[in-house]
C-alpha cells in the first residue's frame, strides 16, 4: 500500500465528509486528520503487553569461591536485575515478593540439587497511606522509621526433601538512595549481614554489578566500530544480590569436604504457575523460569534457540537435550573466529569444553591433564550416578590465592574460574581462551590475549563477606538534564530532612516515590 | 592437591592482530541468531544471559542502533516490536507501516528461525485485526522456538479472536507453564474473565500487577482491574484502581477512560467528561469517542455528543476508503446512530476474519436494530456462550428476547445485566431499568 496516495485519498474523503458534516466537525477535524486508516481498528480487542522482560527473575551471574578470609567456608553469590541505574530518578529496586530465589548445590554429580538455599522476600510498608514514598527522611539504620519501604526475607534450607527455615525476617539492604538520605550506606550494608547458626552468614541487598565487560563488542559482527573497545559497559550500574557464606562441611557430600571437595553450584528463580483450565495435570506448582551456572553459558554452550528451554531445565535433564550437548562438543564460536580472523578452530569433538561445562575437569574425564573439579574426584561419589550437567563446579580443597590472576586456571591460579568463580575472574576473556582450546593446550591464544580490554571491575571489591562493592549513587546515563534532576532530588531530600514534617509533605508532593520505572527515560 | 593445571605464559607479545577479534567472535555467538527483545520500557535485551545496556529512549535508541549496526536482525525485530507497541498506544497508523518495514528488514537479514521477527509480525497482524495472518506468524514462532513463552502469547491472542477458545486456553496454559510473568498472568486472567469467573480473573490480574516490571504492564493491569471492579458493580474500587495507575502514568489514555467510566458510574458526569476529553487528546480511539458522545447525549448535550459522532463518522469514512475491516465500536455506533443495515454488513464482514464473541454481539445488535430479531438471537447466544459476565451483551440479548415476545428470558437477562454492572452504559442502563419495570408491571 502506498501510504502517500492512501493519505491523499483519505484526505479527499475526509474533506468531503467534513463538507457533509458541517461546522460541528470542523472543531474536531484536526484530530480526524491525524487519523489515517488503522485507527478505527486500534481498539476493542484486549491487547495485553507481550514482551516485558522479567529482570527481577532473571539470573545474571553466579559466583562460588573459598572465602579468602575464612578458608573453611565457601562464599556463594547470585545476582538479579542488571543495569540498575543509580539515582535514576527516583528509582528503586526490590526483589520480587512473588518469586523464589534459589542457590542450589549438587555434591554427588547426579545433576540434582542436594542442598538448596531459598530466599523468600516480603515487602513491609510502614505508612501505607504514603506507600509510594521510599523514605521519609534520613535513613541511619535498617529499622529507621524513615525507611518507609523495607524488604525482609526468610532463608530456607532444603536437604533430603525436607525444608526448614534457617532464619526469618532477615532485613534486606535497601536501594542506595543517595548521600543525603543515606549518609552512611556502609553501615546499612553491615546491618544486612546476618549470622546463621553453625557459623554461616547471609546477605541480600543492592550492590555494584561485579561483572565487568565491554558489551559493545557484541556489535562488531555487524560492522560496528572497534575503536571504543575497553570501556566497561557495566560500570556504574547496580544489581540485587544474595550471598551466603557456609562452612564447607555443610555443602560437601556426606559432610566431608576433604574426601568429597567438589560441589556443583547454580542459581534459579521460580514463579508460581497457573491452572488455566481443569485438567488432571497440576499446573499451579512453582515453575523454574531462570537458571544460571557457568558465566556466558548462553554464548558458549547453549544455542540461542534453546535458551528458553535451558532456563526451565534442571541440570540432570541437560543431557536429554541433544542439540545443546552437541553444541558443547561442536561450538559455533571458534568457527566464527576462524572465518572472520583466521585463527584456526580447534578440532572437534571438543571434549575439553564438555569437561569445563558438563563434567568438571579430571584426568579421567577428558583431554585436560589435571584433576581439578570433577564430581568424579569425590571419593564417596557413585560413578554410576554422575551425569553430564551444566553446573559451576568448585573444588573446595584448592586454597584461596593471595594474588588472584584474572585469567584464573589458565594463568595457573587454580582458585579461579573455571574452578568456581571469583568476583575478580575475567569471565569473557577466560571463556574465549577456553573456547579456542587454551585449557587443553595449556597455552593462551596470543591473538585473543587482549580480550575485550576490560580486565577489572570499576571499583575494588571488599575484603570480607559479602565482598561485593557498595552500590553506585551516580547516574550512568545522566545527560545535562539528568544531572539537574539529580541535584533537584537531592535538594528535595535534604530539605525534607531539614524541615521534618513539612519536608515529608513536600516529599509527598512528588519526592521519593517507590517505583521501578523505565530506567532510560 | 592434584596435578598443576597448565600454566601458560601471559602473552605479552602484543602481536597486534586486527583488534577485537575476540570479542567480535563472542558477539557473533551472541547475535548470530540476533535475538533482541524489547520490553515495553524500551530496554533492548540480548536474548543471552546478559541484556545489553539500556538506552535512553526506546525508539530513538533502537533507531540509532540499526543506523550504526544495520545488519543486526535482532535490533530490527526489536525496533519493529517497539513500533507495534507504540501504534497500540498512540493509534497512529503510519506507525504500523514503519513496524512492518523494520520487521521485514529483520527477516531479510535473518530469514530462518527469526523468532523475534515472527513474534513481531504476529503482534502487528493482530494489532491490524488480521487474525488469520497473526495465527500464521504465531505458529511459525512456536515452531521455531517451542519454549518461547512470548510466541505462545501471540498464538493465544490469535486463537482467542478467531473464536477458538479451547486452543487459546491451551496456548495460555503453555505460556504460563514456561514463564508465569506479568504478560502470561494477564492472559490467564482474561481466560477466566471470558468464562465469567470474575473472582479468578481479579486474583490473577493482581498477580500480574505484582509481577509487572514496567510502567506499561502496570498501567494495563490497573486498567483491567478497574474494569473488572466496574463489572462487579464496585465503582469506587474501579476509580481507586484507575487512580492508582494514573499516579504512575498520568497520560495513559486507557486509564483515563477507565476512570471516566468509574466517575460516570459514581454520578460525577463532569469529571467523567474531563477524563474522556483527556483520553481523546492522547489518542482519539473510537471507543473513547463513542463513550463520551453517548455520555453527553445522556446528559442532554446533543451538540457535544454530535461533535464526537462527527469524528466517528470521519473515521468510518476513512475506514471505508481503505477497505479495512470494522471494529465493534464502529458497528455498534452505526447500529445505534447510523444505518442498521449498514451495521449488519459491517459486522458480517468482520465476523469472517474475527469470529470473536464481541463481534457476534455487535452483529446481534445490528441485526436487531435492522428488525431481524430471530437471526439476532442466534448471534446473541453465541456472544454469551462462554458464560461471559458482560452487561452490554446481556442487555442486547434481553432486548432481542423482548422483541421476540419472550419476556421471561428478557427479564432474566436484564436482571443479570443490571446486577453485574448497574451503570453499564450511559443510555442503555436507564432503558434496561425501564424495560425491566415494564415487564414486571405487565400482568
Amino acid at each position: 500500500m502506498k501510504a502517500t496516495t492512501a493519505r491523499r485519498r483519505s484526505r479527499r474523503v475526509l474533506d468531503h465528509s467534513l463538507l457533509v458534516l458541517g461546522t460541528g466537525a470542523l472543531a474536531v477535524s484536526v484530530s480526524v486528520l491525524t487519523l489515517a486508516p488503522g485507527v478505527s481498528q486500534a481498539s476493542s480487542h484486549r491487547e495485553a503487553p507481550l514482551i516485558a522482560g522479567d529482570p527481577r527473575a532473571d539470573n545474571t551471574d553466579v559466583y562460588a569461591f573459598t572465602s579468602p578470609d575464612k578458608p573453611d567456608s565457601v562464599t556463594l553469590v547470585a545476582n538479579w536485575i542488571p543495569f540498575e541505574e543509580p539515582n535514576g530518578g527516583p528509582n528503586f529496586y526490590a526483589f520480587a515478593d512473588d518469586a523464589r530465589y534459589n542457590i542450589k548445590i549438587d555434591n554427588n554429580g547426579d545433576g540434582v540439587s542436594d542442598v538448596t538455599y531459598t530466599w523468600r522476600f516480603r515487602n513491609q510498608v510502614r505508612d501505607t497511606a504514603n506507600q509510594f514514598l521510599y523514605n521519609t527522611g534520613q535513613v541511619t539504620s535498617l529499622t529507621d522509621p524513615d525507611l518507609n519501604f523495607r524488604q525482609v526475607y526468610d532463608l530456607v534450607l532444603t536437604k533430603n526433601g525436607r525444608s526448614r527455615v534457617l532464619k526469618s525476617n532477615v532485613p534486606v539492604a535497601p536501594s542506595r538512595v543517595g548521600p543525603a538520605s543515606m549518609p552512611d550506606y556502609g553501615a546499612l550494608r553491615n546491618q544486612a549481614v546476618s549470622s546463621l547458626a553453625g557459623g554461616g552468614k547471609t546477605f541480600a541487598g543492592q550492590a555494584d554489578d561485579p561483572f565487568f565487560a565491554d558489551l559493545r563488542v557484541f556489535d562488531l559482527l555487524y560492522g560496528g566500530n572497534l575503536s571504543e573497545r575497553g570501556q566497561d559497559t557495566l560500570a556504574g550500574y547496580n544489581v540485587n544480590s544474595v550471598a551466603l557464606q557456609i562452612p564447607k562441611k555443610e555443602l560437601a557430600l556426606r559432610g566431608n569436604s576433604s574426601r568429597n571437595p567438589v560441589i556443583g553450584v547454580w542459581s534459579t528463580t521460580d514463579r508460581q504457575g497457573v491452572q488455566v483450565a481443569d485438567s488432571r495435570t497440576r499446573h499451579d506448582k512453582w515453575r523454574q523460569v531462570s537458571r544460571l551456572g557457568n558465566p556466558l553459558v548462553n554464548e558458549v554452550v547453549v544455542p540461542l534457540k534453546y535458551k528458553d528451554a535451558f532456563n526451565t531445565l534442571n541440570p540432570d535433564q541437560d543431557r536429554t537435550v541433544k542439540p545443546v550437548v552437541d553444541k558443547v562438543f561442536d561450538p559455533i564460536l571458534p568457527k566464527l573466529i576462524q572465518k572472520v580472523y583466521g585463527v584456526p578452530a580447534p578440532a572437534t569433538p571438543r571434549n575439553d569444553l564438555a569437561e569445563i561445562y558438563l563434567t568438571g575437569i579430571c584426568k579421567a574425564c577428558g583431554p585436560i591433564k589435571a584433576d581439578l573439579n570433577a564430581h568424579r574426584l569425590n571419593k564417596d561419589a557413585s560413578l554410576k550416578q554422575i551425569v553430564p550437567a551444566e553446573e559451576l563446579r568448585l573444588n573446595m580443597a584448592v586454597p584461596p590465592t593471595a594474588d588472584p590472576q584474572r585469567y584464573g586456571v589458565l594463568a595457573g591460579d587454580l582458585a579461579g574460574f573455571p574452578n568456581g568463580r571469583r568476583l575478580t575472574d575475567d569471565a569473557i576473556d577466560i571463556s574465549l581462551q577456553a573456547v579456542e582450546g587454551a585449557a587443553q593446550t595449556g597455552t593462551l591464544v596470543p591473538a585473543l590475549a587482549d580480550g575485550d580490554k576490560v580486565n577489572t571491575n570499576d571499583r575494588p571489591f571488599n575484603t570480607s563477606f559479602p565482598y561485593l562493592a557498595l552500590p553506585h549513587t551516580k547516574s550512568v546515563n545522566s545527560g545535562p538534564g539528568g544531572n539537574q534532576a539529580q541535584q533537584q532530588s537531592s535538594l528535595r531530600t535534604s530539605s525534607a530532612i531539614g524541615a521534618g514534617a513539612l519536608g515529608s509533605l513536600m516529599l509527598g508532593a512528588g519526592g521519593w516515590r517507590l517505583r521501578r520505572r523505565n530506567r532510560t527515560s | 592437591m592434584h596435578d598443576q593445571a597448565p600454566t601458560p605464559a601471559p602473552a605479552r607479545a602484543r602481536r597486534r592482530l586486527r583488534s577485537g577479534i575476540v570479542t567480535l567472535a563472542l558477539g557473533a555467538a551472541l547475535f548470530t541468531v540476533g535475538a533482541v527483545v524489547l520490553p515495553p520500557d524500551g530496554h533492548t535485551t540480548a536474548e543471552a544471559s546478559r541484556p545489553a545496556p539500556p538506552a535512553r529512549g526506546t525508539l530513538g535508541a533502537l533507531k540509532d542502533r540499526v543506523r550504526h549496526v544495520p545488519r543486526d536482525a535482532g535490533a530490527w525485530a526489536a525496533l519493529g516490536m517497539a513500533y507495534v507497541q507504540q501504534a497500540r498506544s498512540t493509534a497512529d497508523p503510519g506507525t504500523y507501516d514503519r513496524a512492518e518495514k523494520a520487521l521485514r528488514r529483520s527477516l531479510t537479514e535473518q530469514p530462518d528461525d527469526n523468532t523475534d521477527a515472527q513474534i513481531g509480525m504476529g503482534a502487528l497482524a493482530a494489532a491490524r485485526h488480521d487474525f488469520p495472518t497473526a495465527l500464521d506468524w504465531a505458529r511459525q514462532a512456536t515452531t521455531s522456538a517451542p519454549y518461547n513463552p512470548v510466541a505462545y502469547g501471540v498464538l493465544a491472542d490469535a486463537y482467542t479472536q478467531l473464536g477458538r477458545y479451547p486452543a487459546a486456553y491451551r496456548a495460555v496454559q503453555r505460556m504460563n507453564d514456561l514463564r508465569p510473568d506479568a504478560p502470561a498472568l494477564a492472559r490467564a486472567s482474561y481466560t477466566f474473565e471470558l468464562r465469567g469467573k470474575i473472582g479468578q480473573a481479579v486474583a490473577l490480574m493482581r498477580r500480574s500487577l505484582n509481577a509487572a516490571s514496567t510502567t506499561g504492564e502496570r498501567s494495563f493491569a490497573h486498567t483491567v482491574l478497574s474494569t473488572l471492579a466496574l463489572q462487579s458493580g464496585d465503582a469506587r474500587g474501579a476509580r481507586r484502581e484507575a487512580q492508582a495507575g494514573l499516579r504512575e502514568a498520568p497520560d495513559d489514555s486507557a486509564l483515563l477512560e477507565a476512570r471516566a467510566r468509574a466517575h460516570a458510574a459514581l454520578g460525577k458526569p463532569s469529571q467523567a467528561v474531563a477524563d474522556y476529553r483527556a483520553a481523546i487528546a492522547v489518542a482519539p480511539l473510537p471507543h473513547y469517542l463513542l463513550g463520551l458522545g453517548e455520555l453527553q447525549q445522556s446528559l442532554g448535550h446533543p451538540q457535544e455528543a454530535e461533535a464526537q459522532y462527527a469524528v466517528l463518522r470521519g473515521q468510518e469514512a476513512i475506514r471505508r476508503s481503505e477497505h479495512a475491516v470494522a471494529d465493534t465500536d464502529a458497528i455498534l455506533f452505526e447500529a445505534d446512530h447510523g444505518r442498521p443495515s449498514q451495521a449488519v454488513t459491517m459486522a458480517q464482514e468482520a465476523l469472517r476474519t474475527r469470529p470473536f464473541i464481541a463481534v457476534h454481539d455487535a452483529l446481534a445488535w445490528a441485526l436487531h436494530r435492522d428488525g431481524r430479531h430471530r437471526e439476532a438471537l442466534g448471534q446473541a447466544d453465541r456472544a454469551l456462550a462462554l458464560g461471559t459476565r458482560n452487561a452490554l451483551f446481556l442487555y442486547h440479548r434481553a432486548v432481542i428476547h423482548h422483541s421476540l415476545g419472550d419476556d421471561a428470558a428478557a427479564r432474566s437477562d436484564l436482571k443479570a445485566a443490571l446486577s453485574t454492572e448497574p451503570h453499564f452504559h450511559p443510555l442503555h442502563a436507564a432503558t434496561a431499568r425501564a424495560l425491566l419495570q415494564r415487564i414486571d408491571n405487565t400482568p
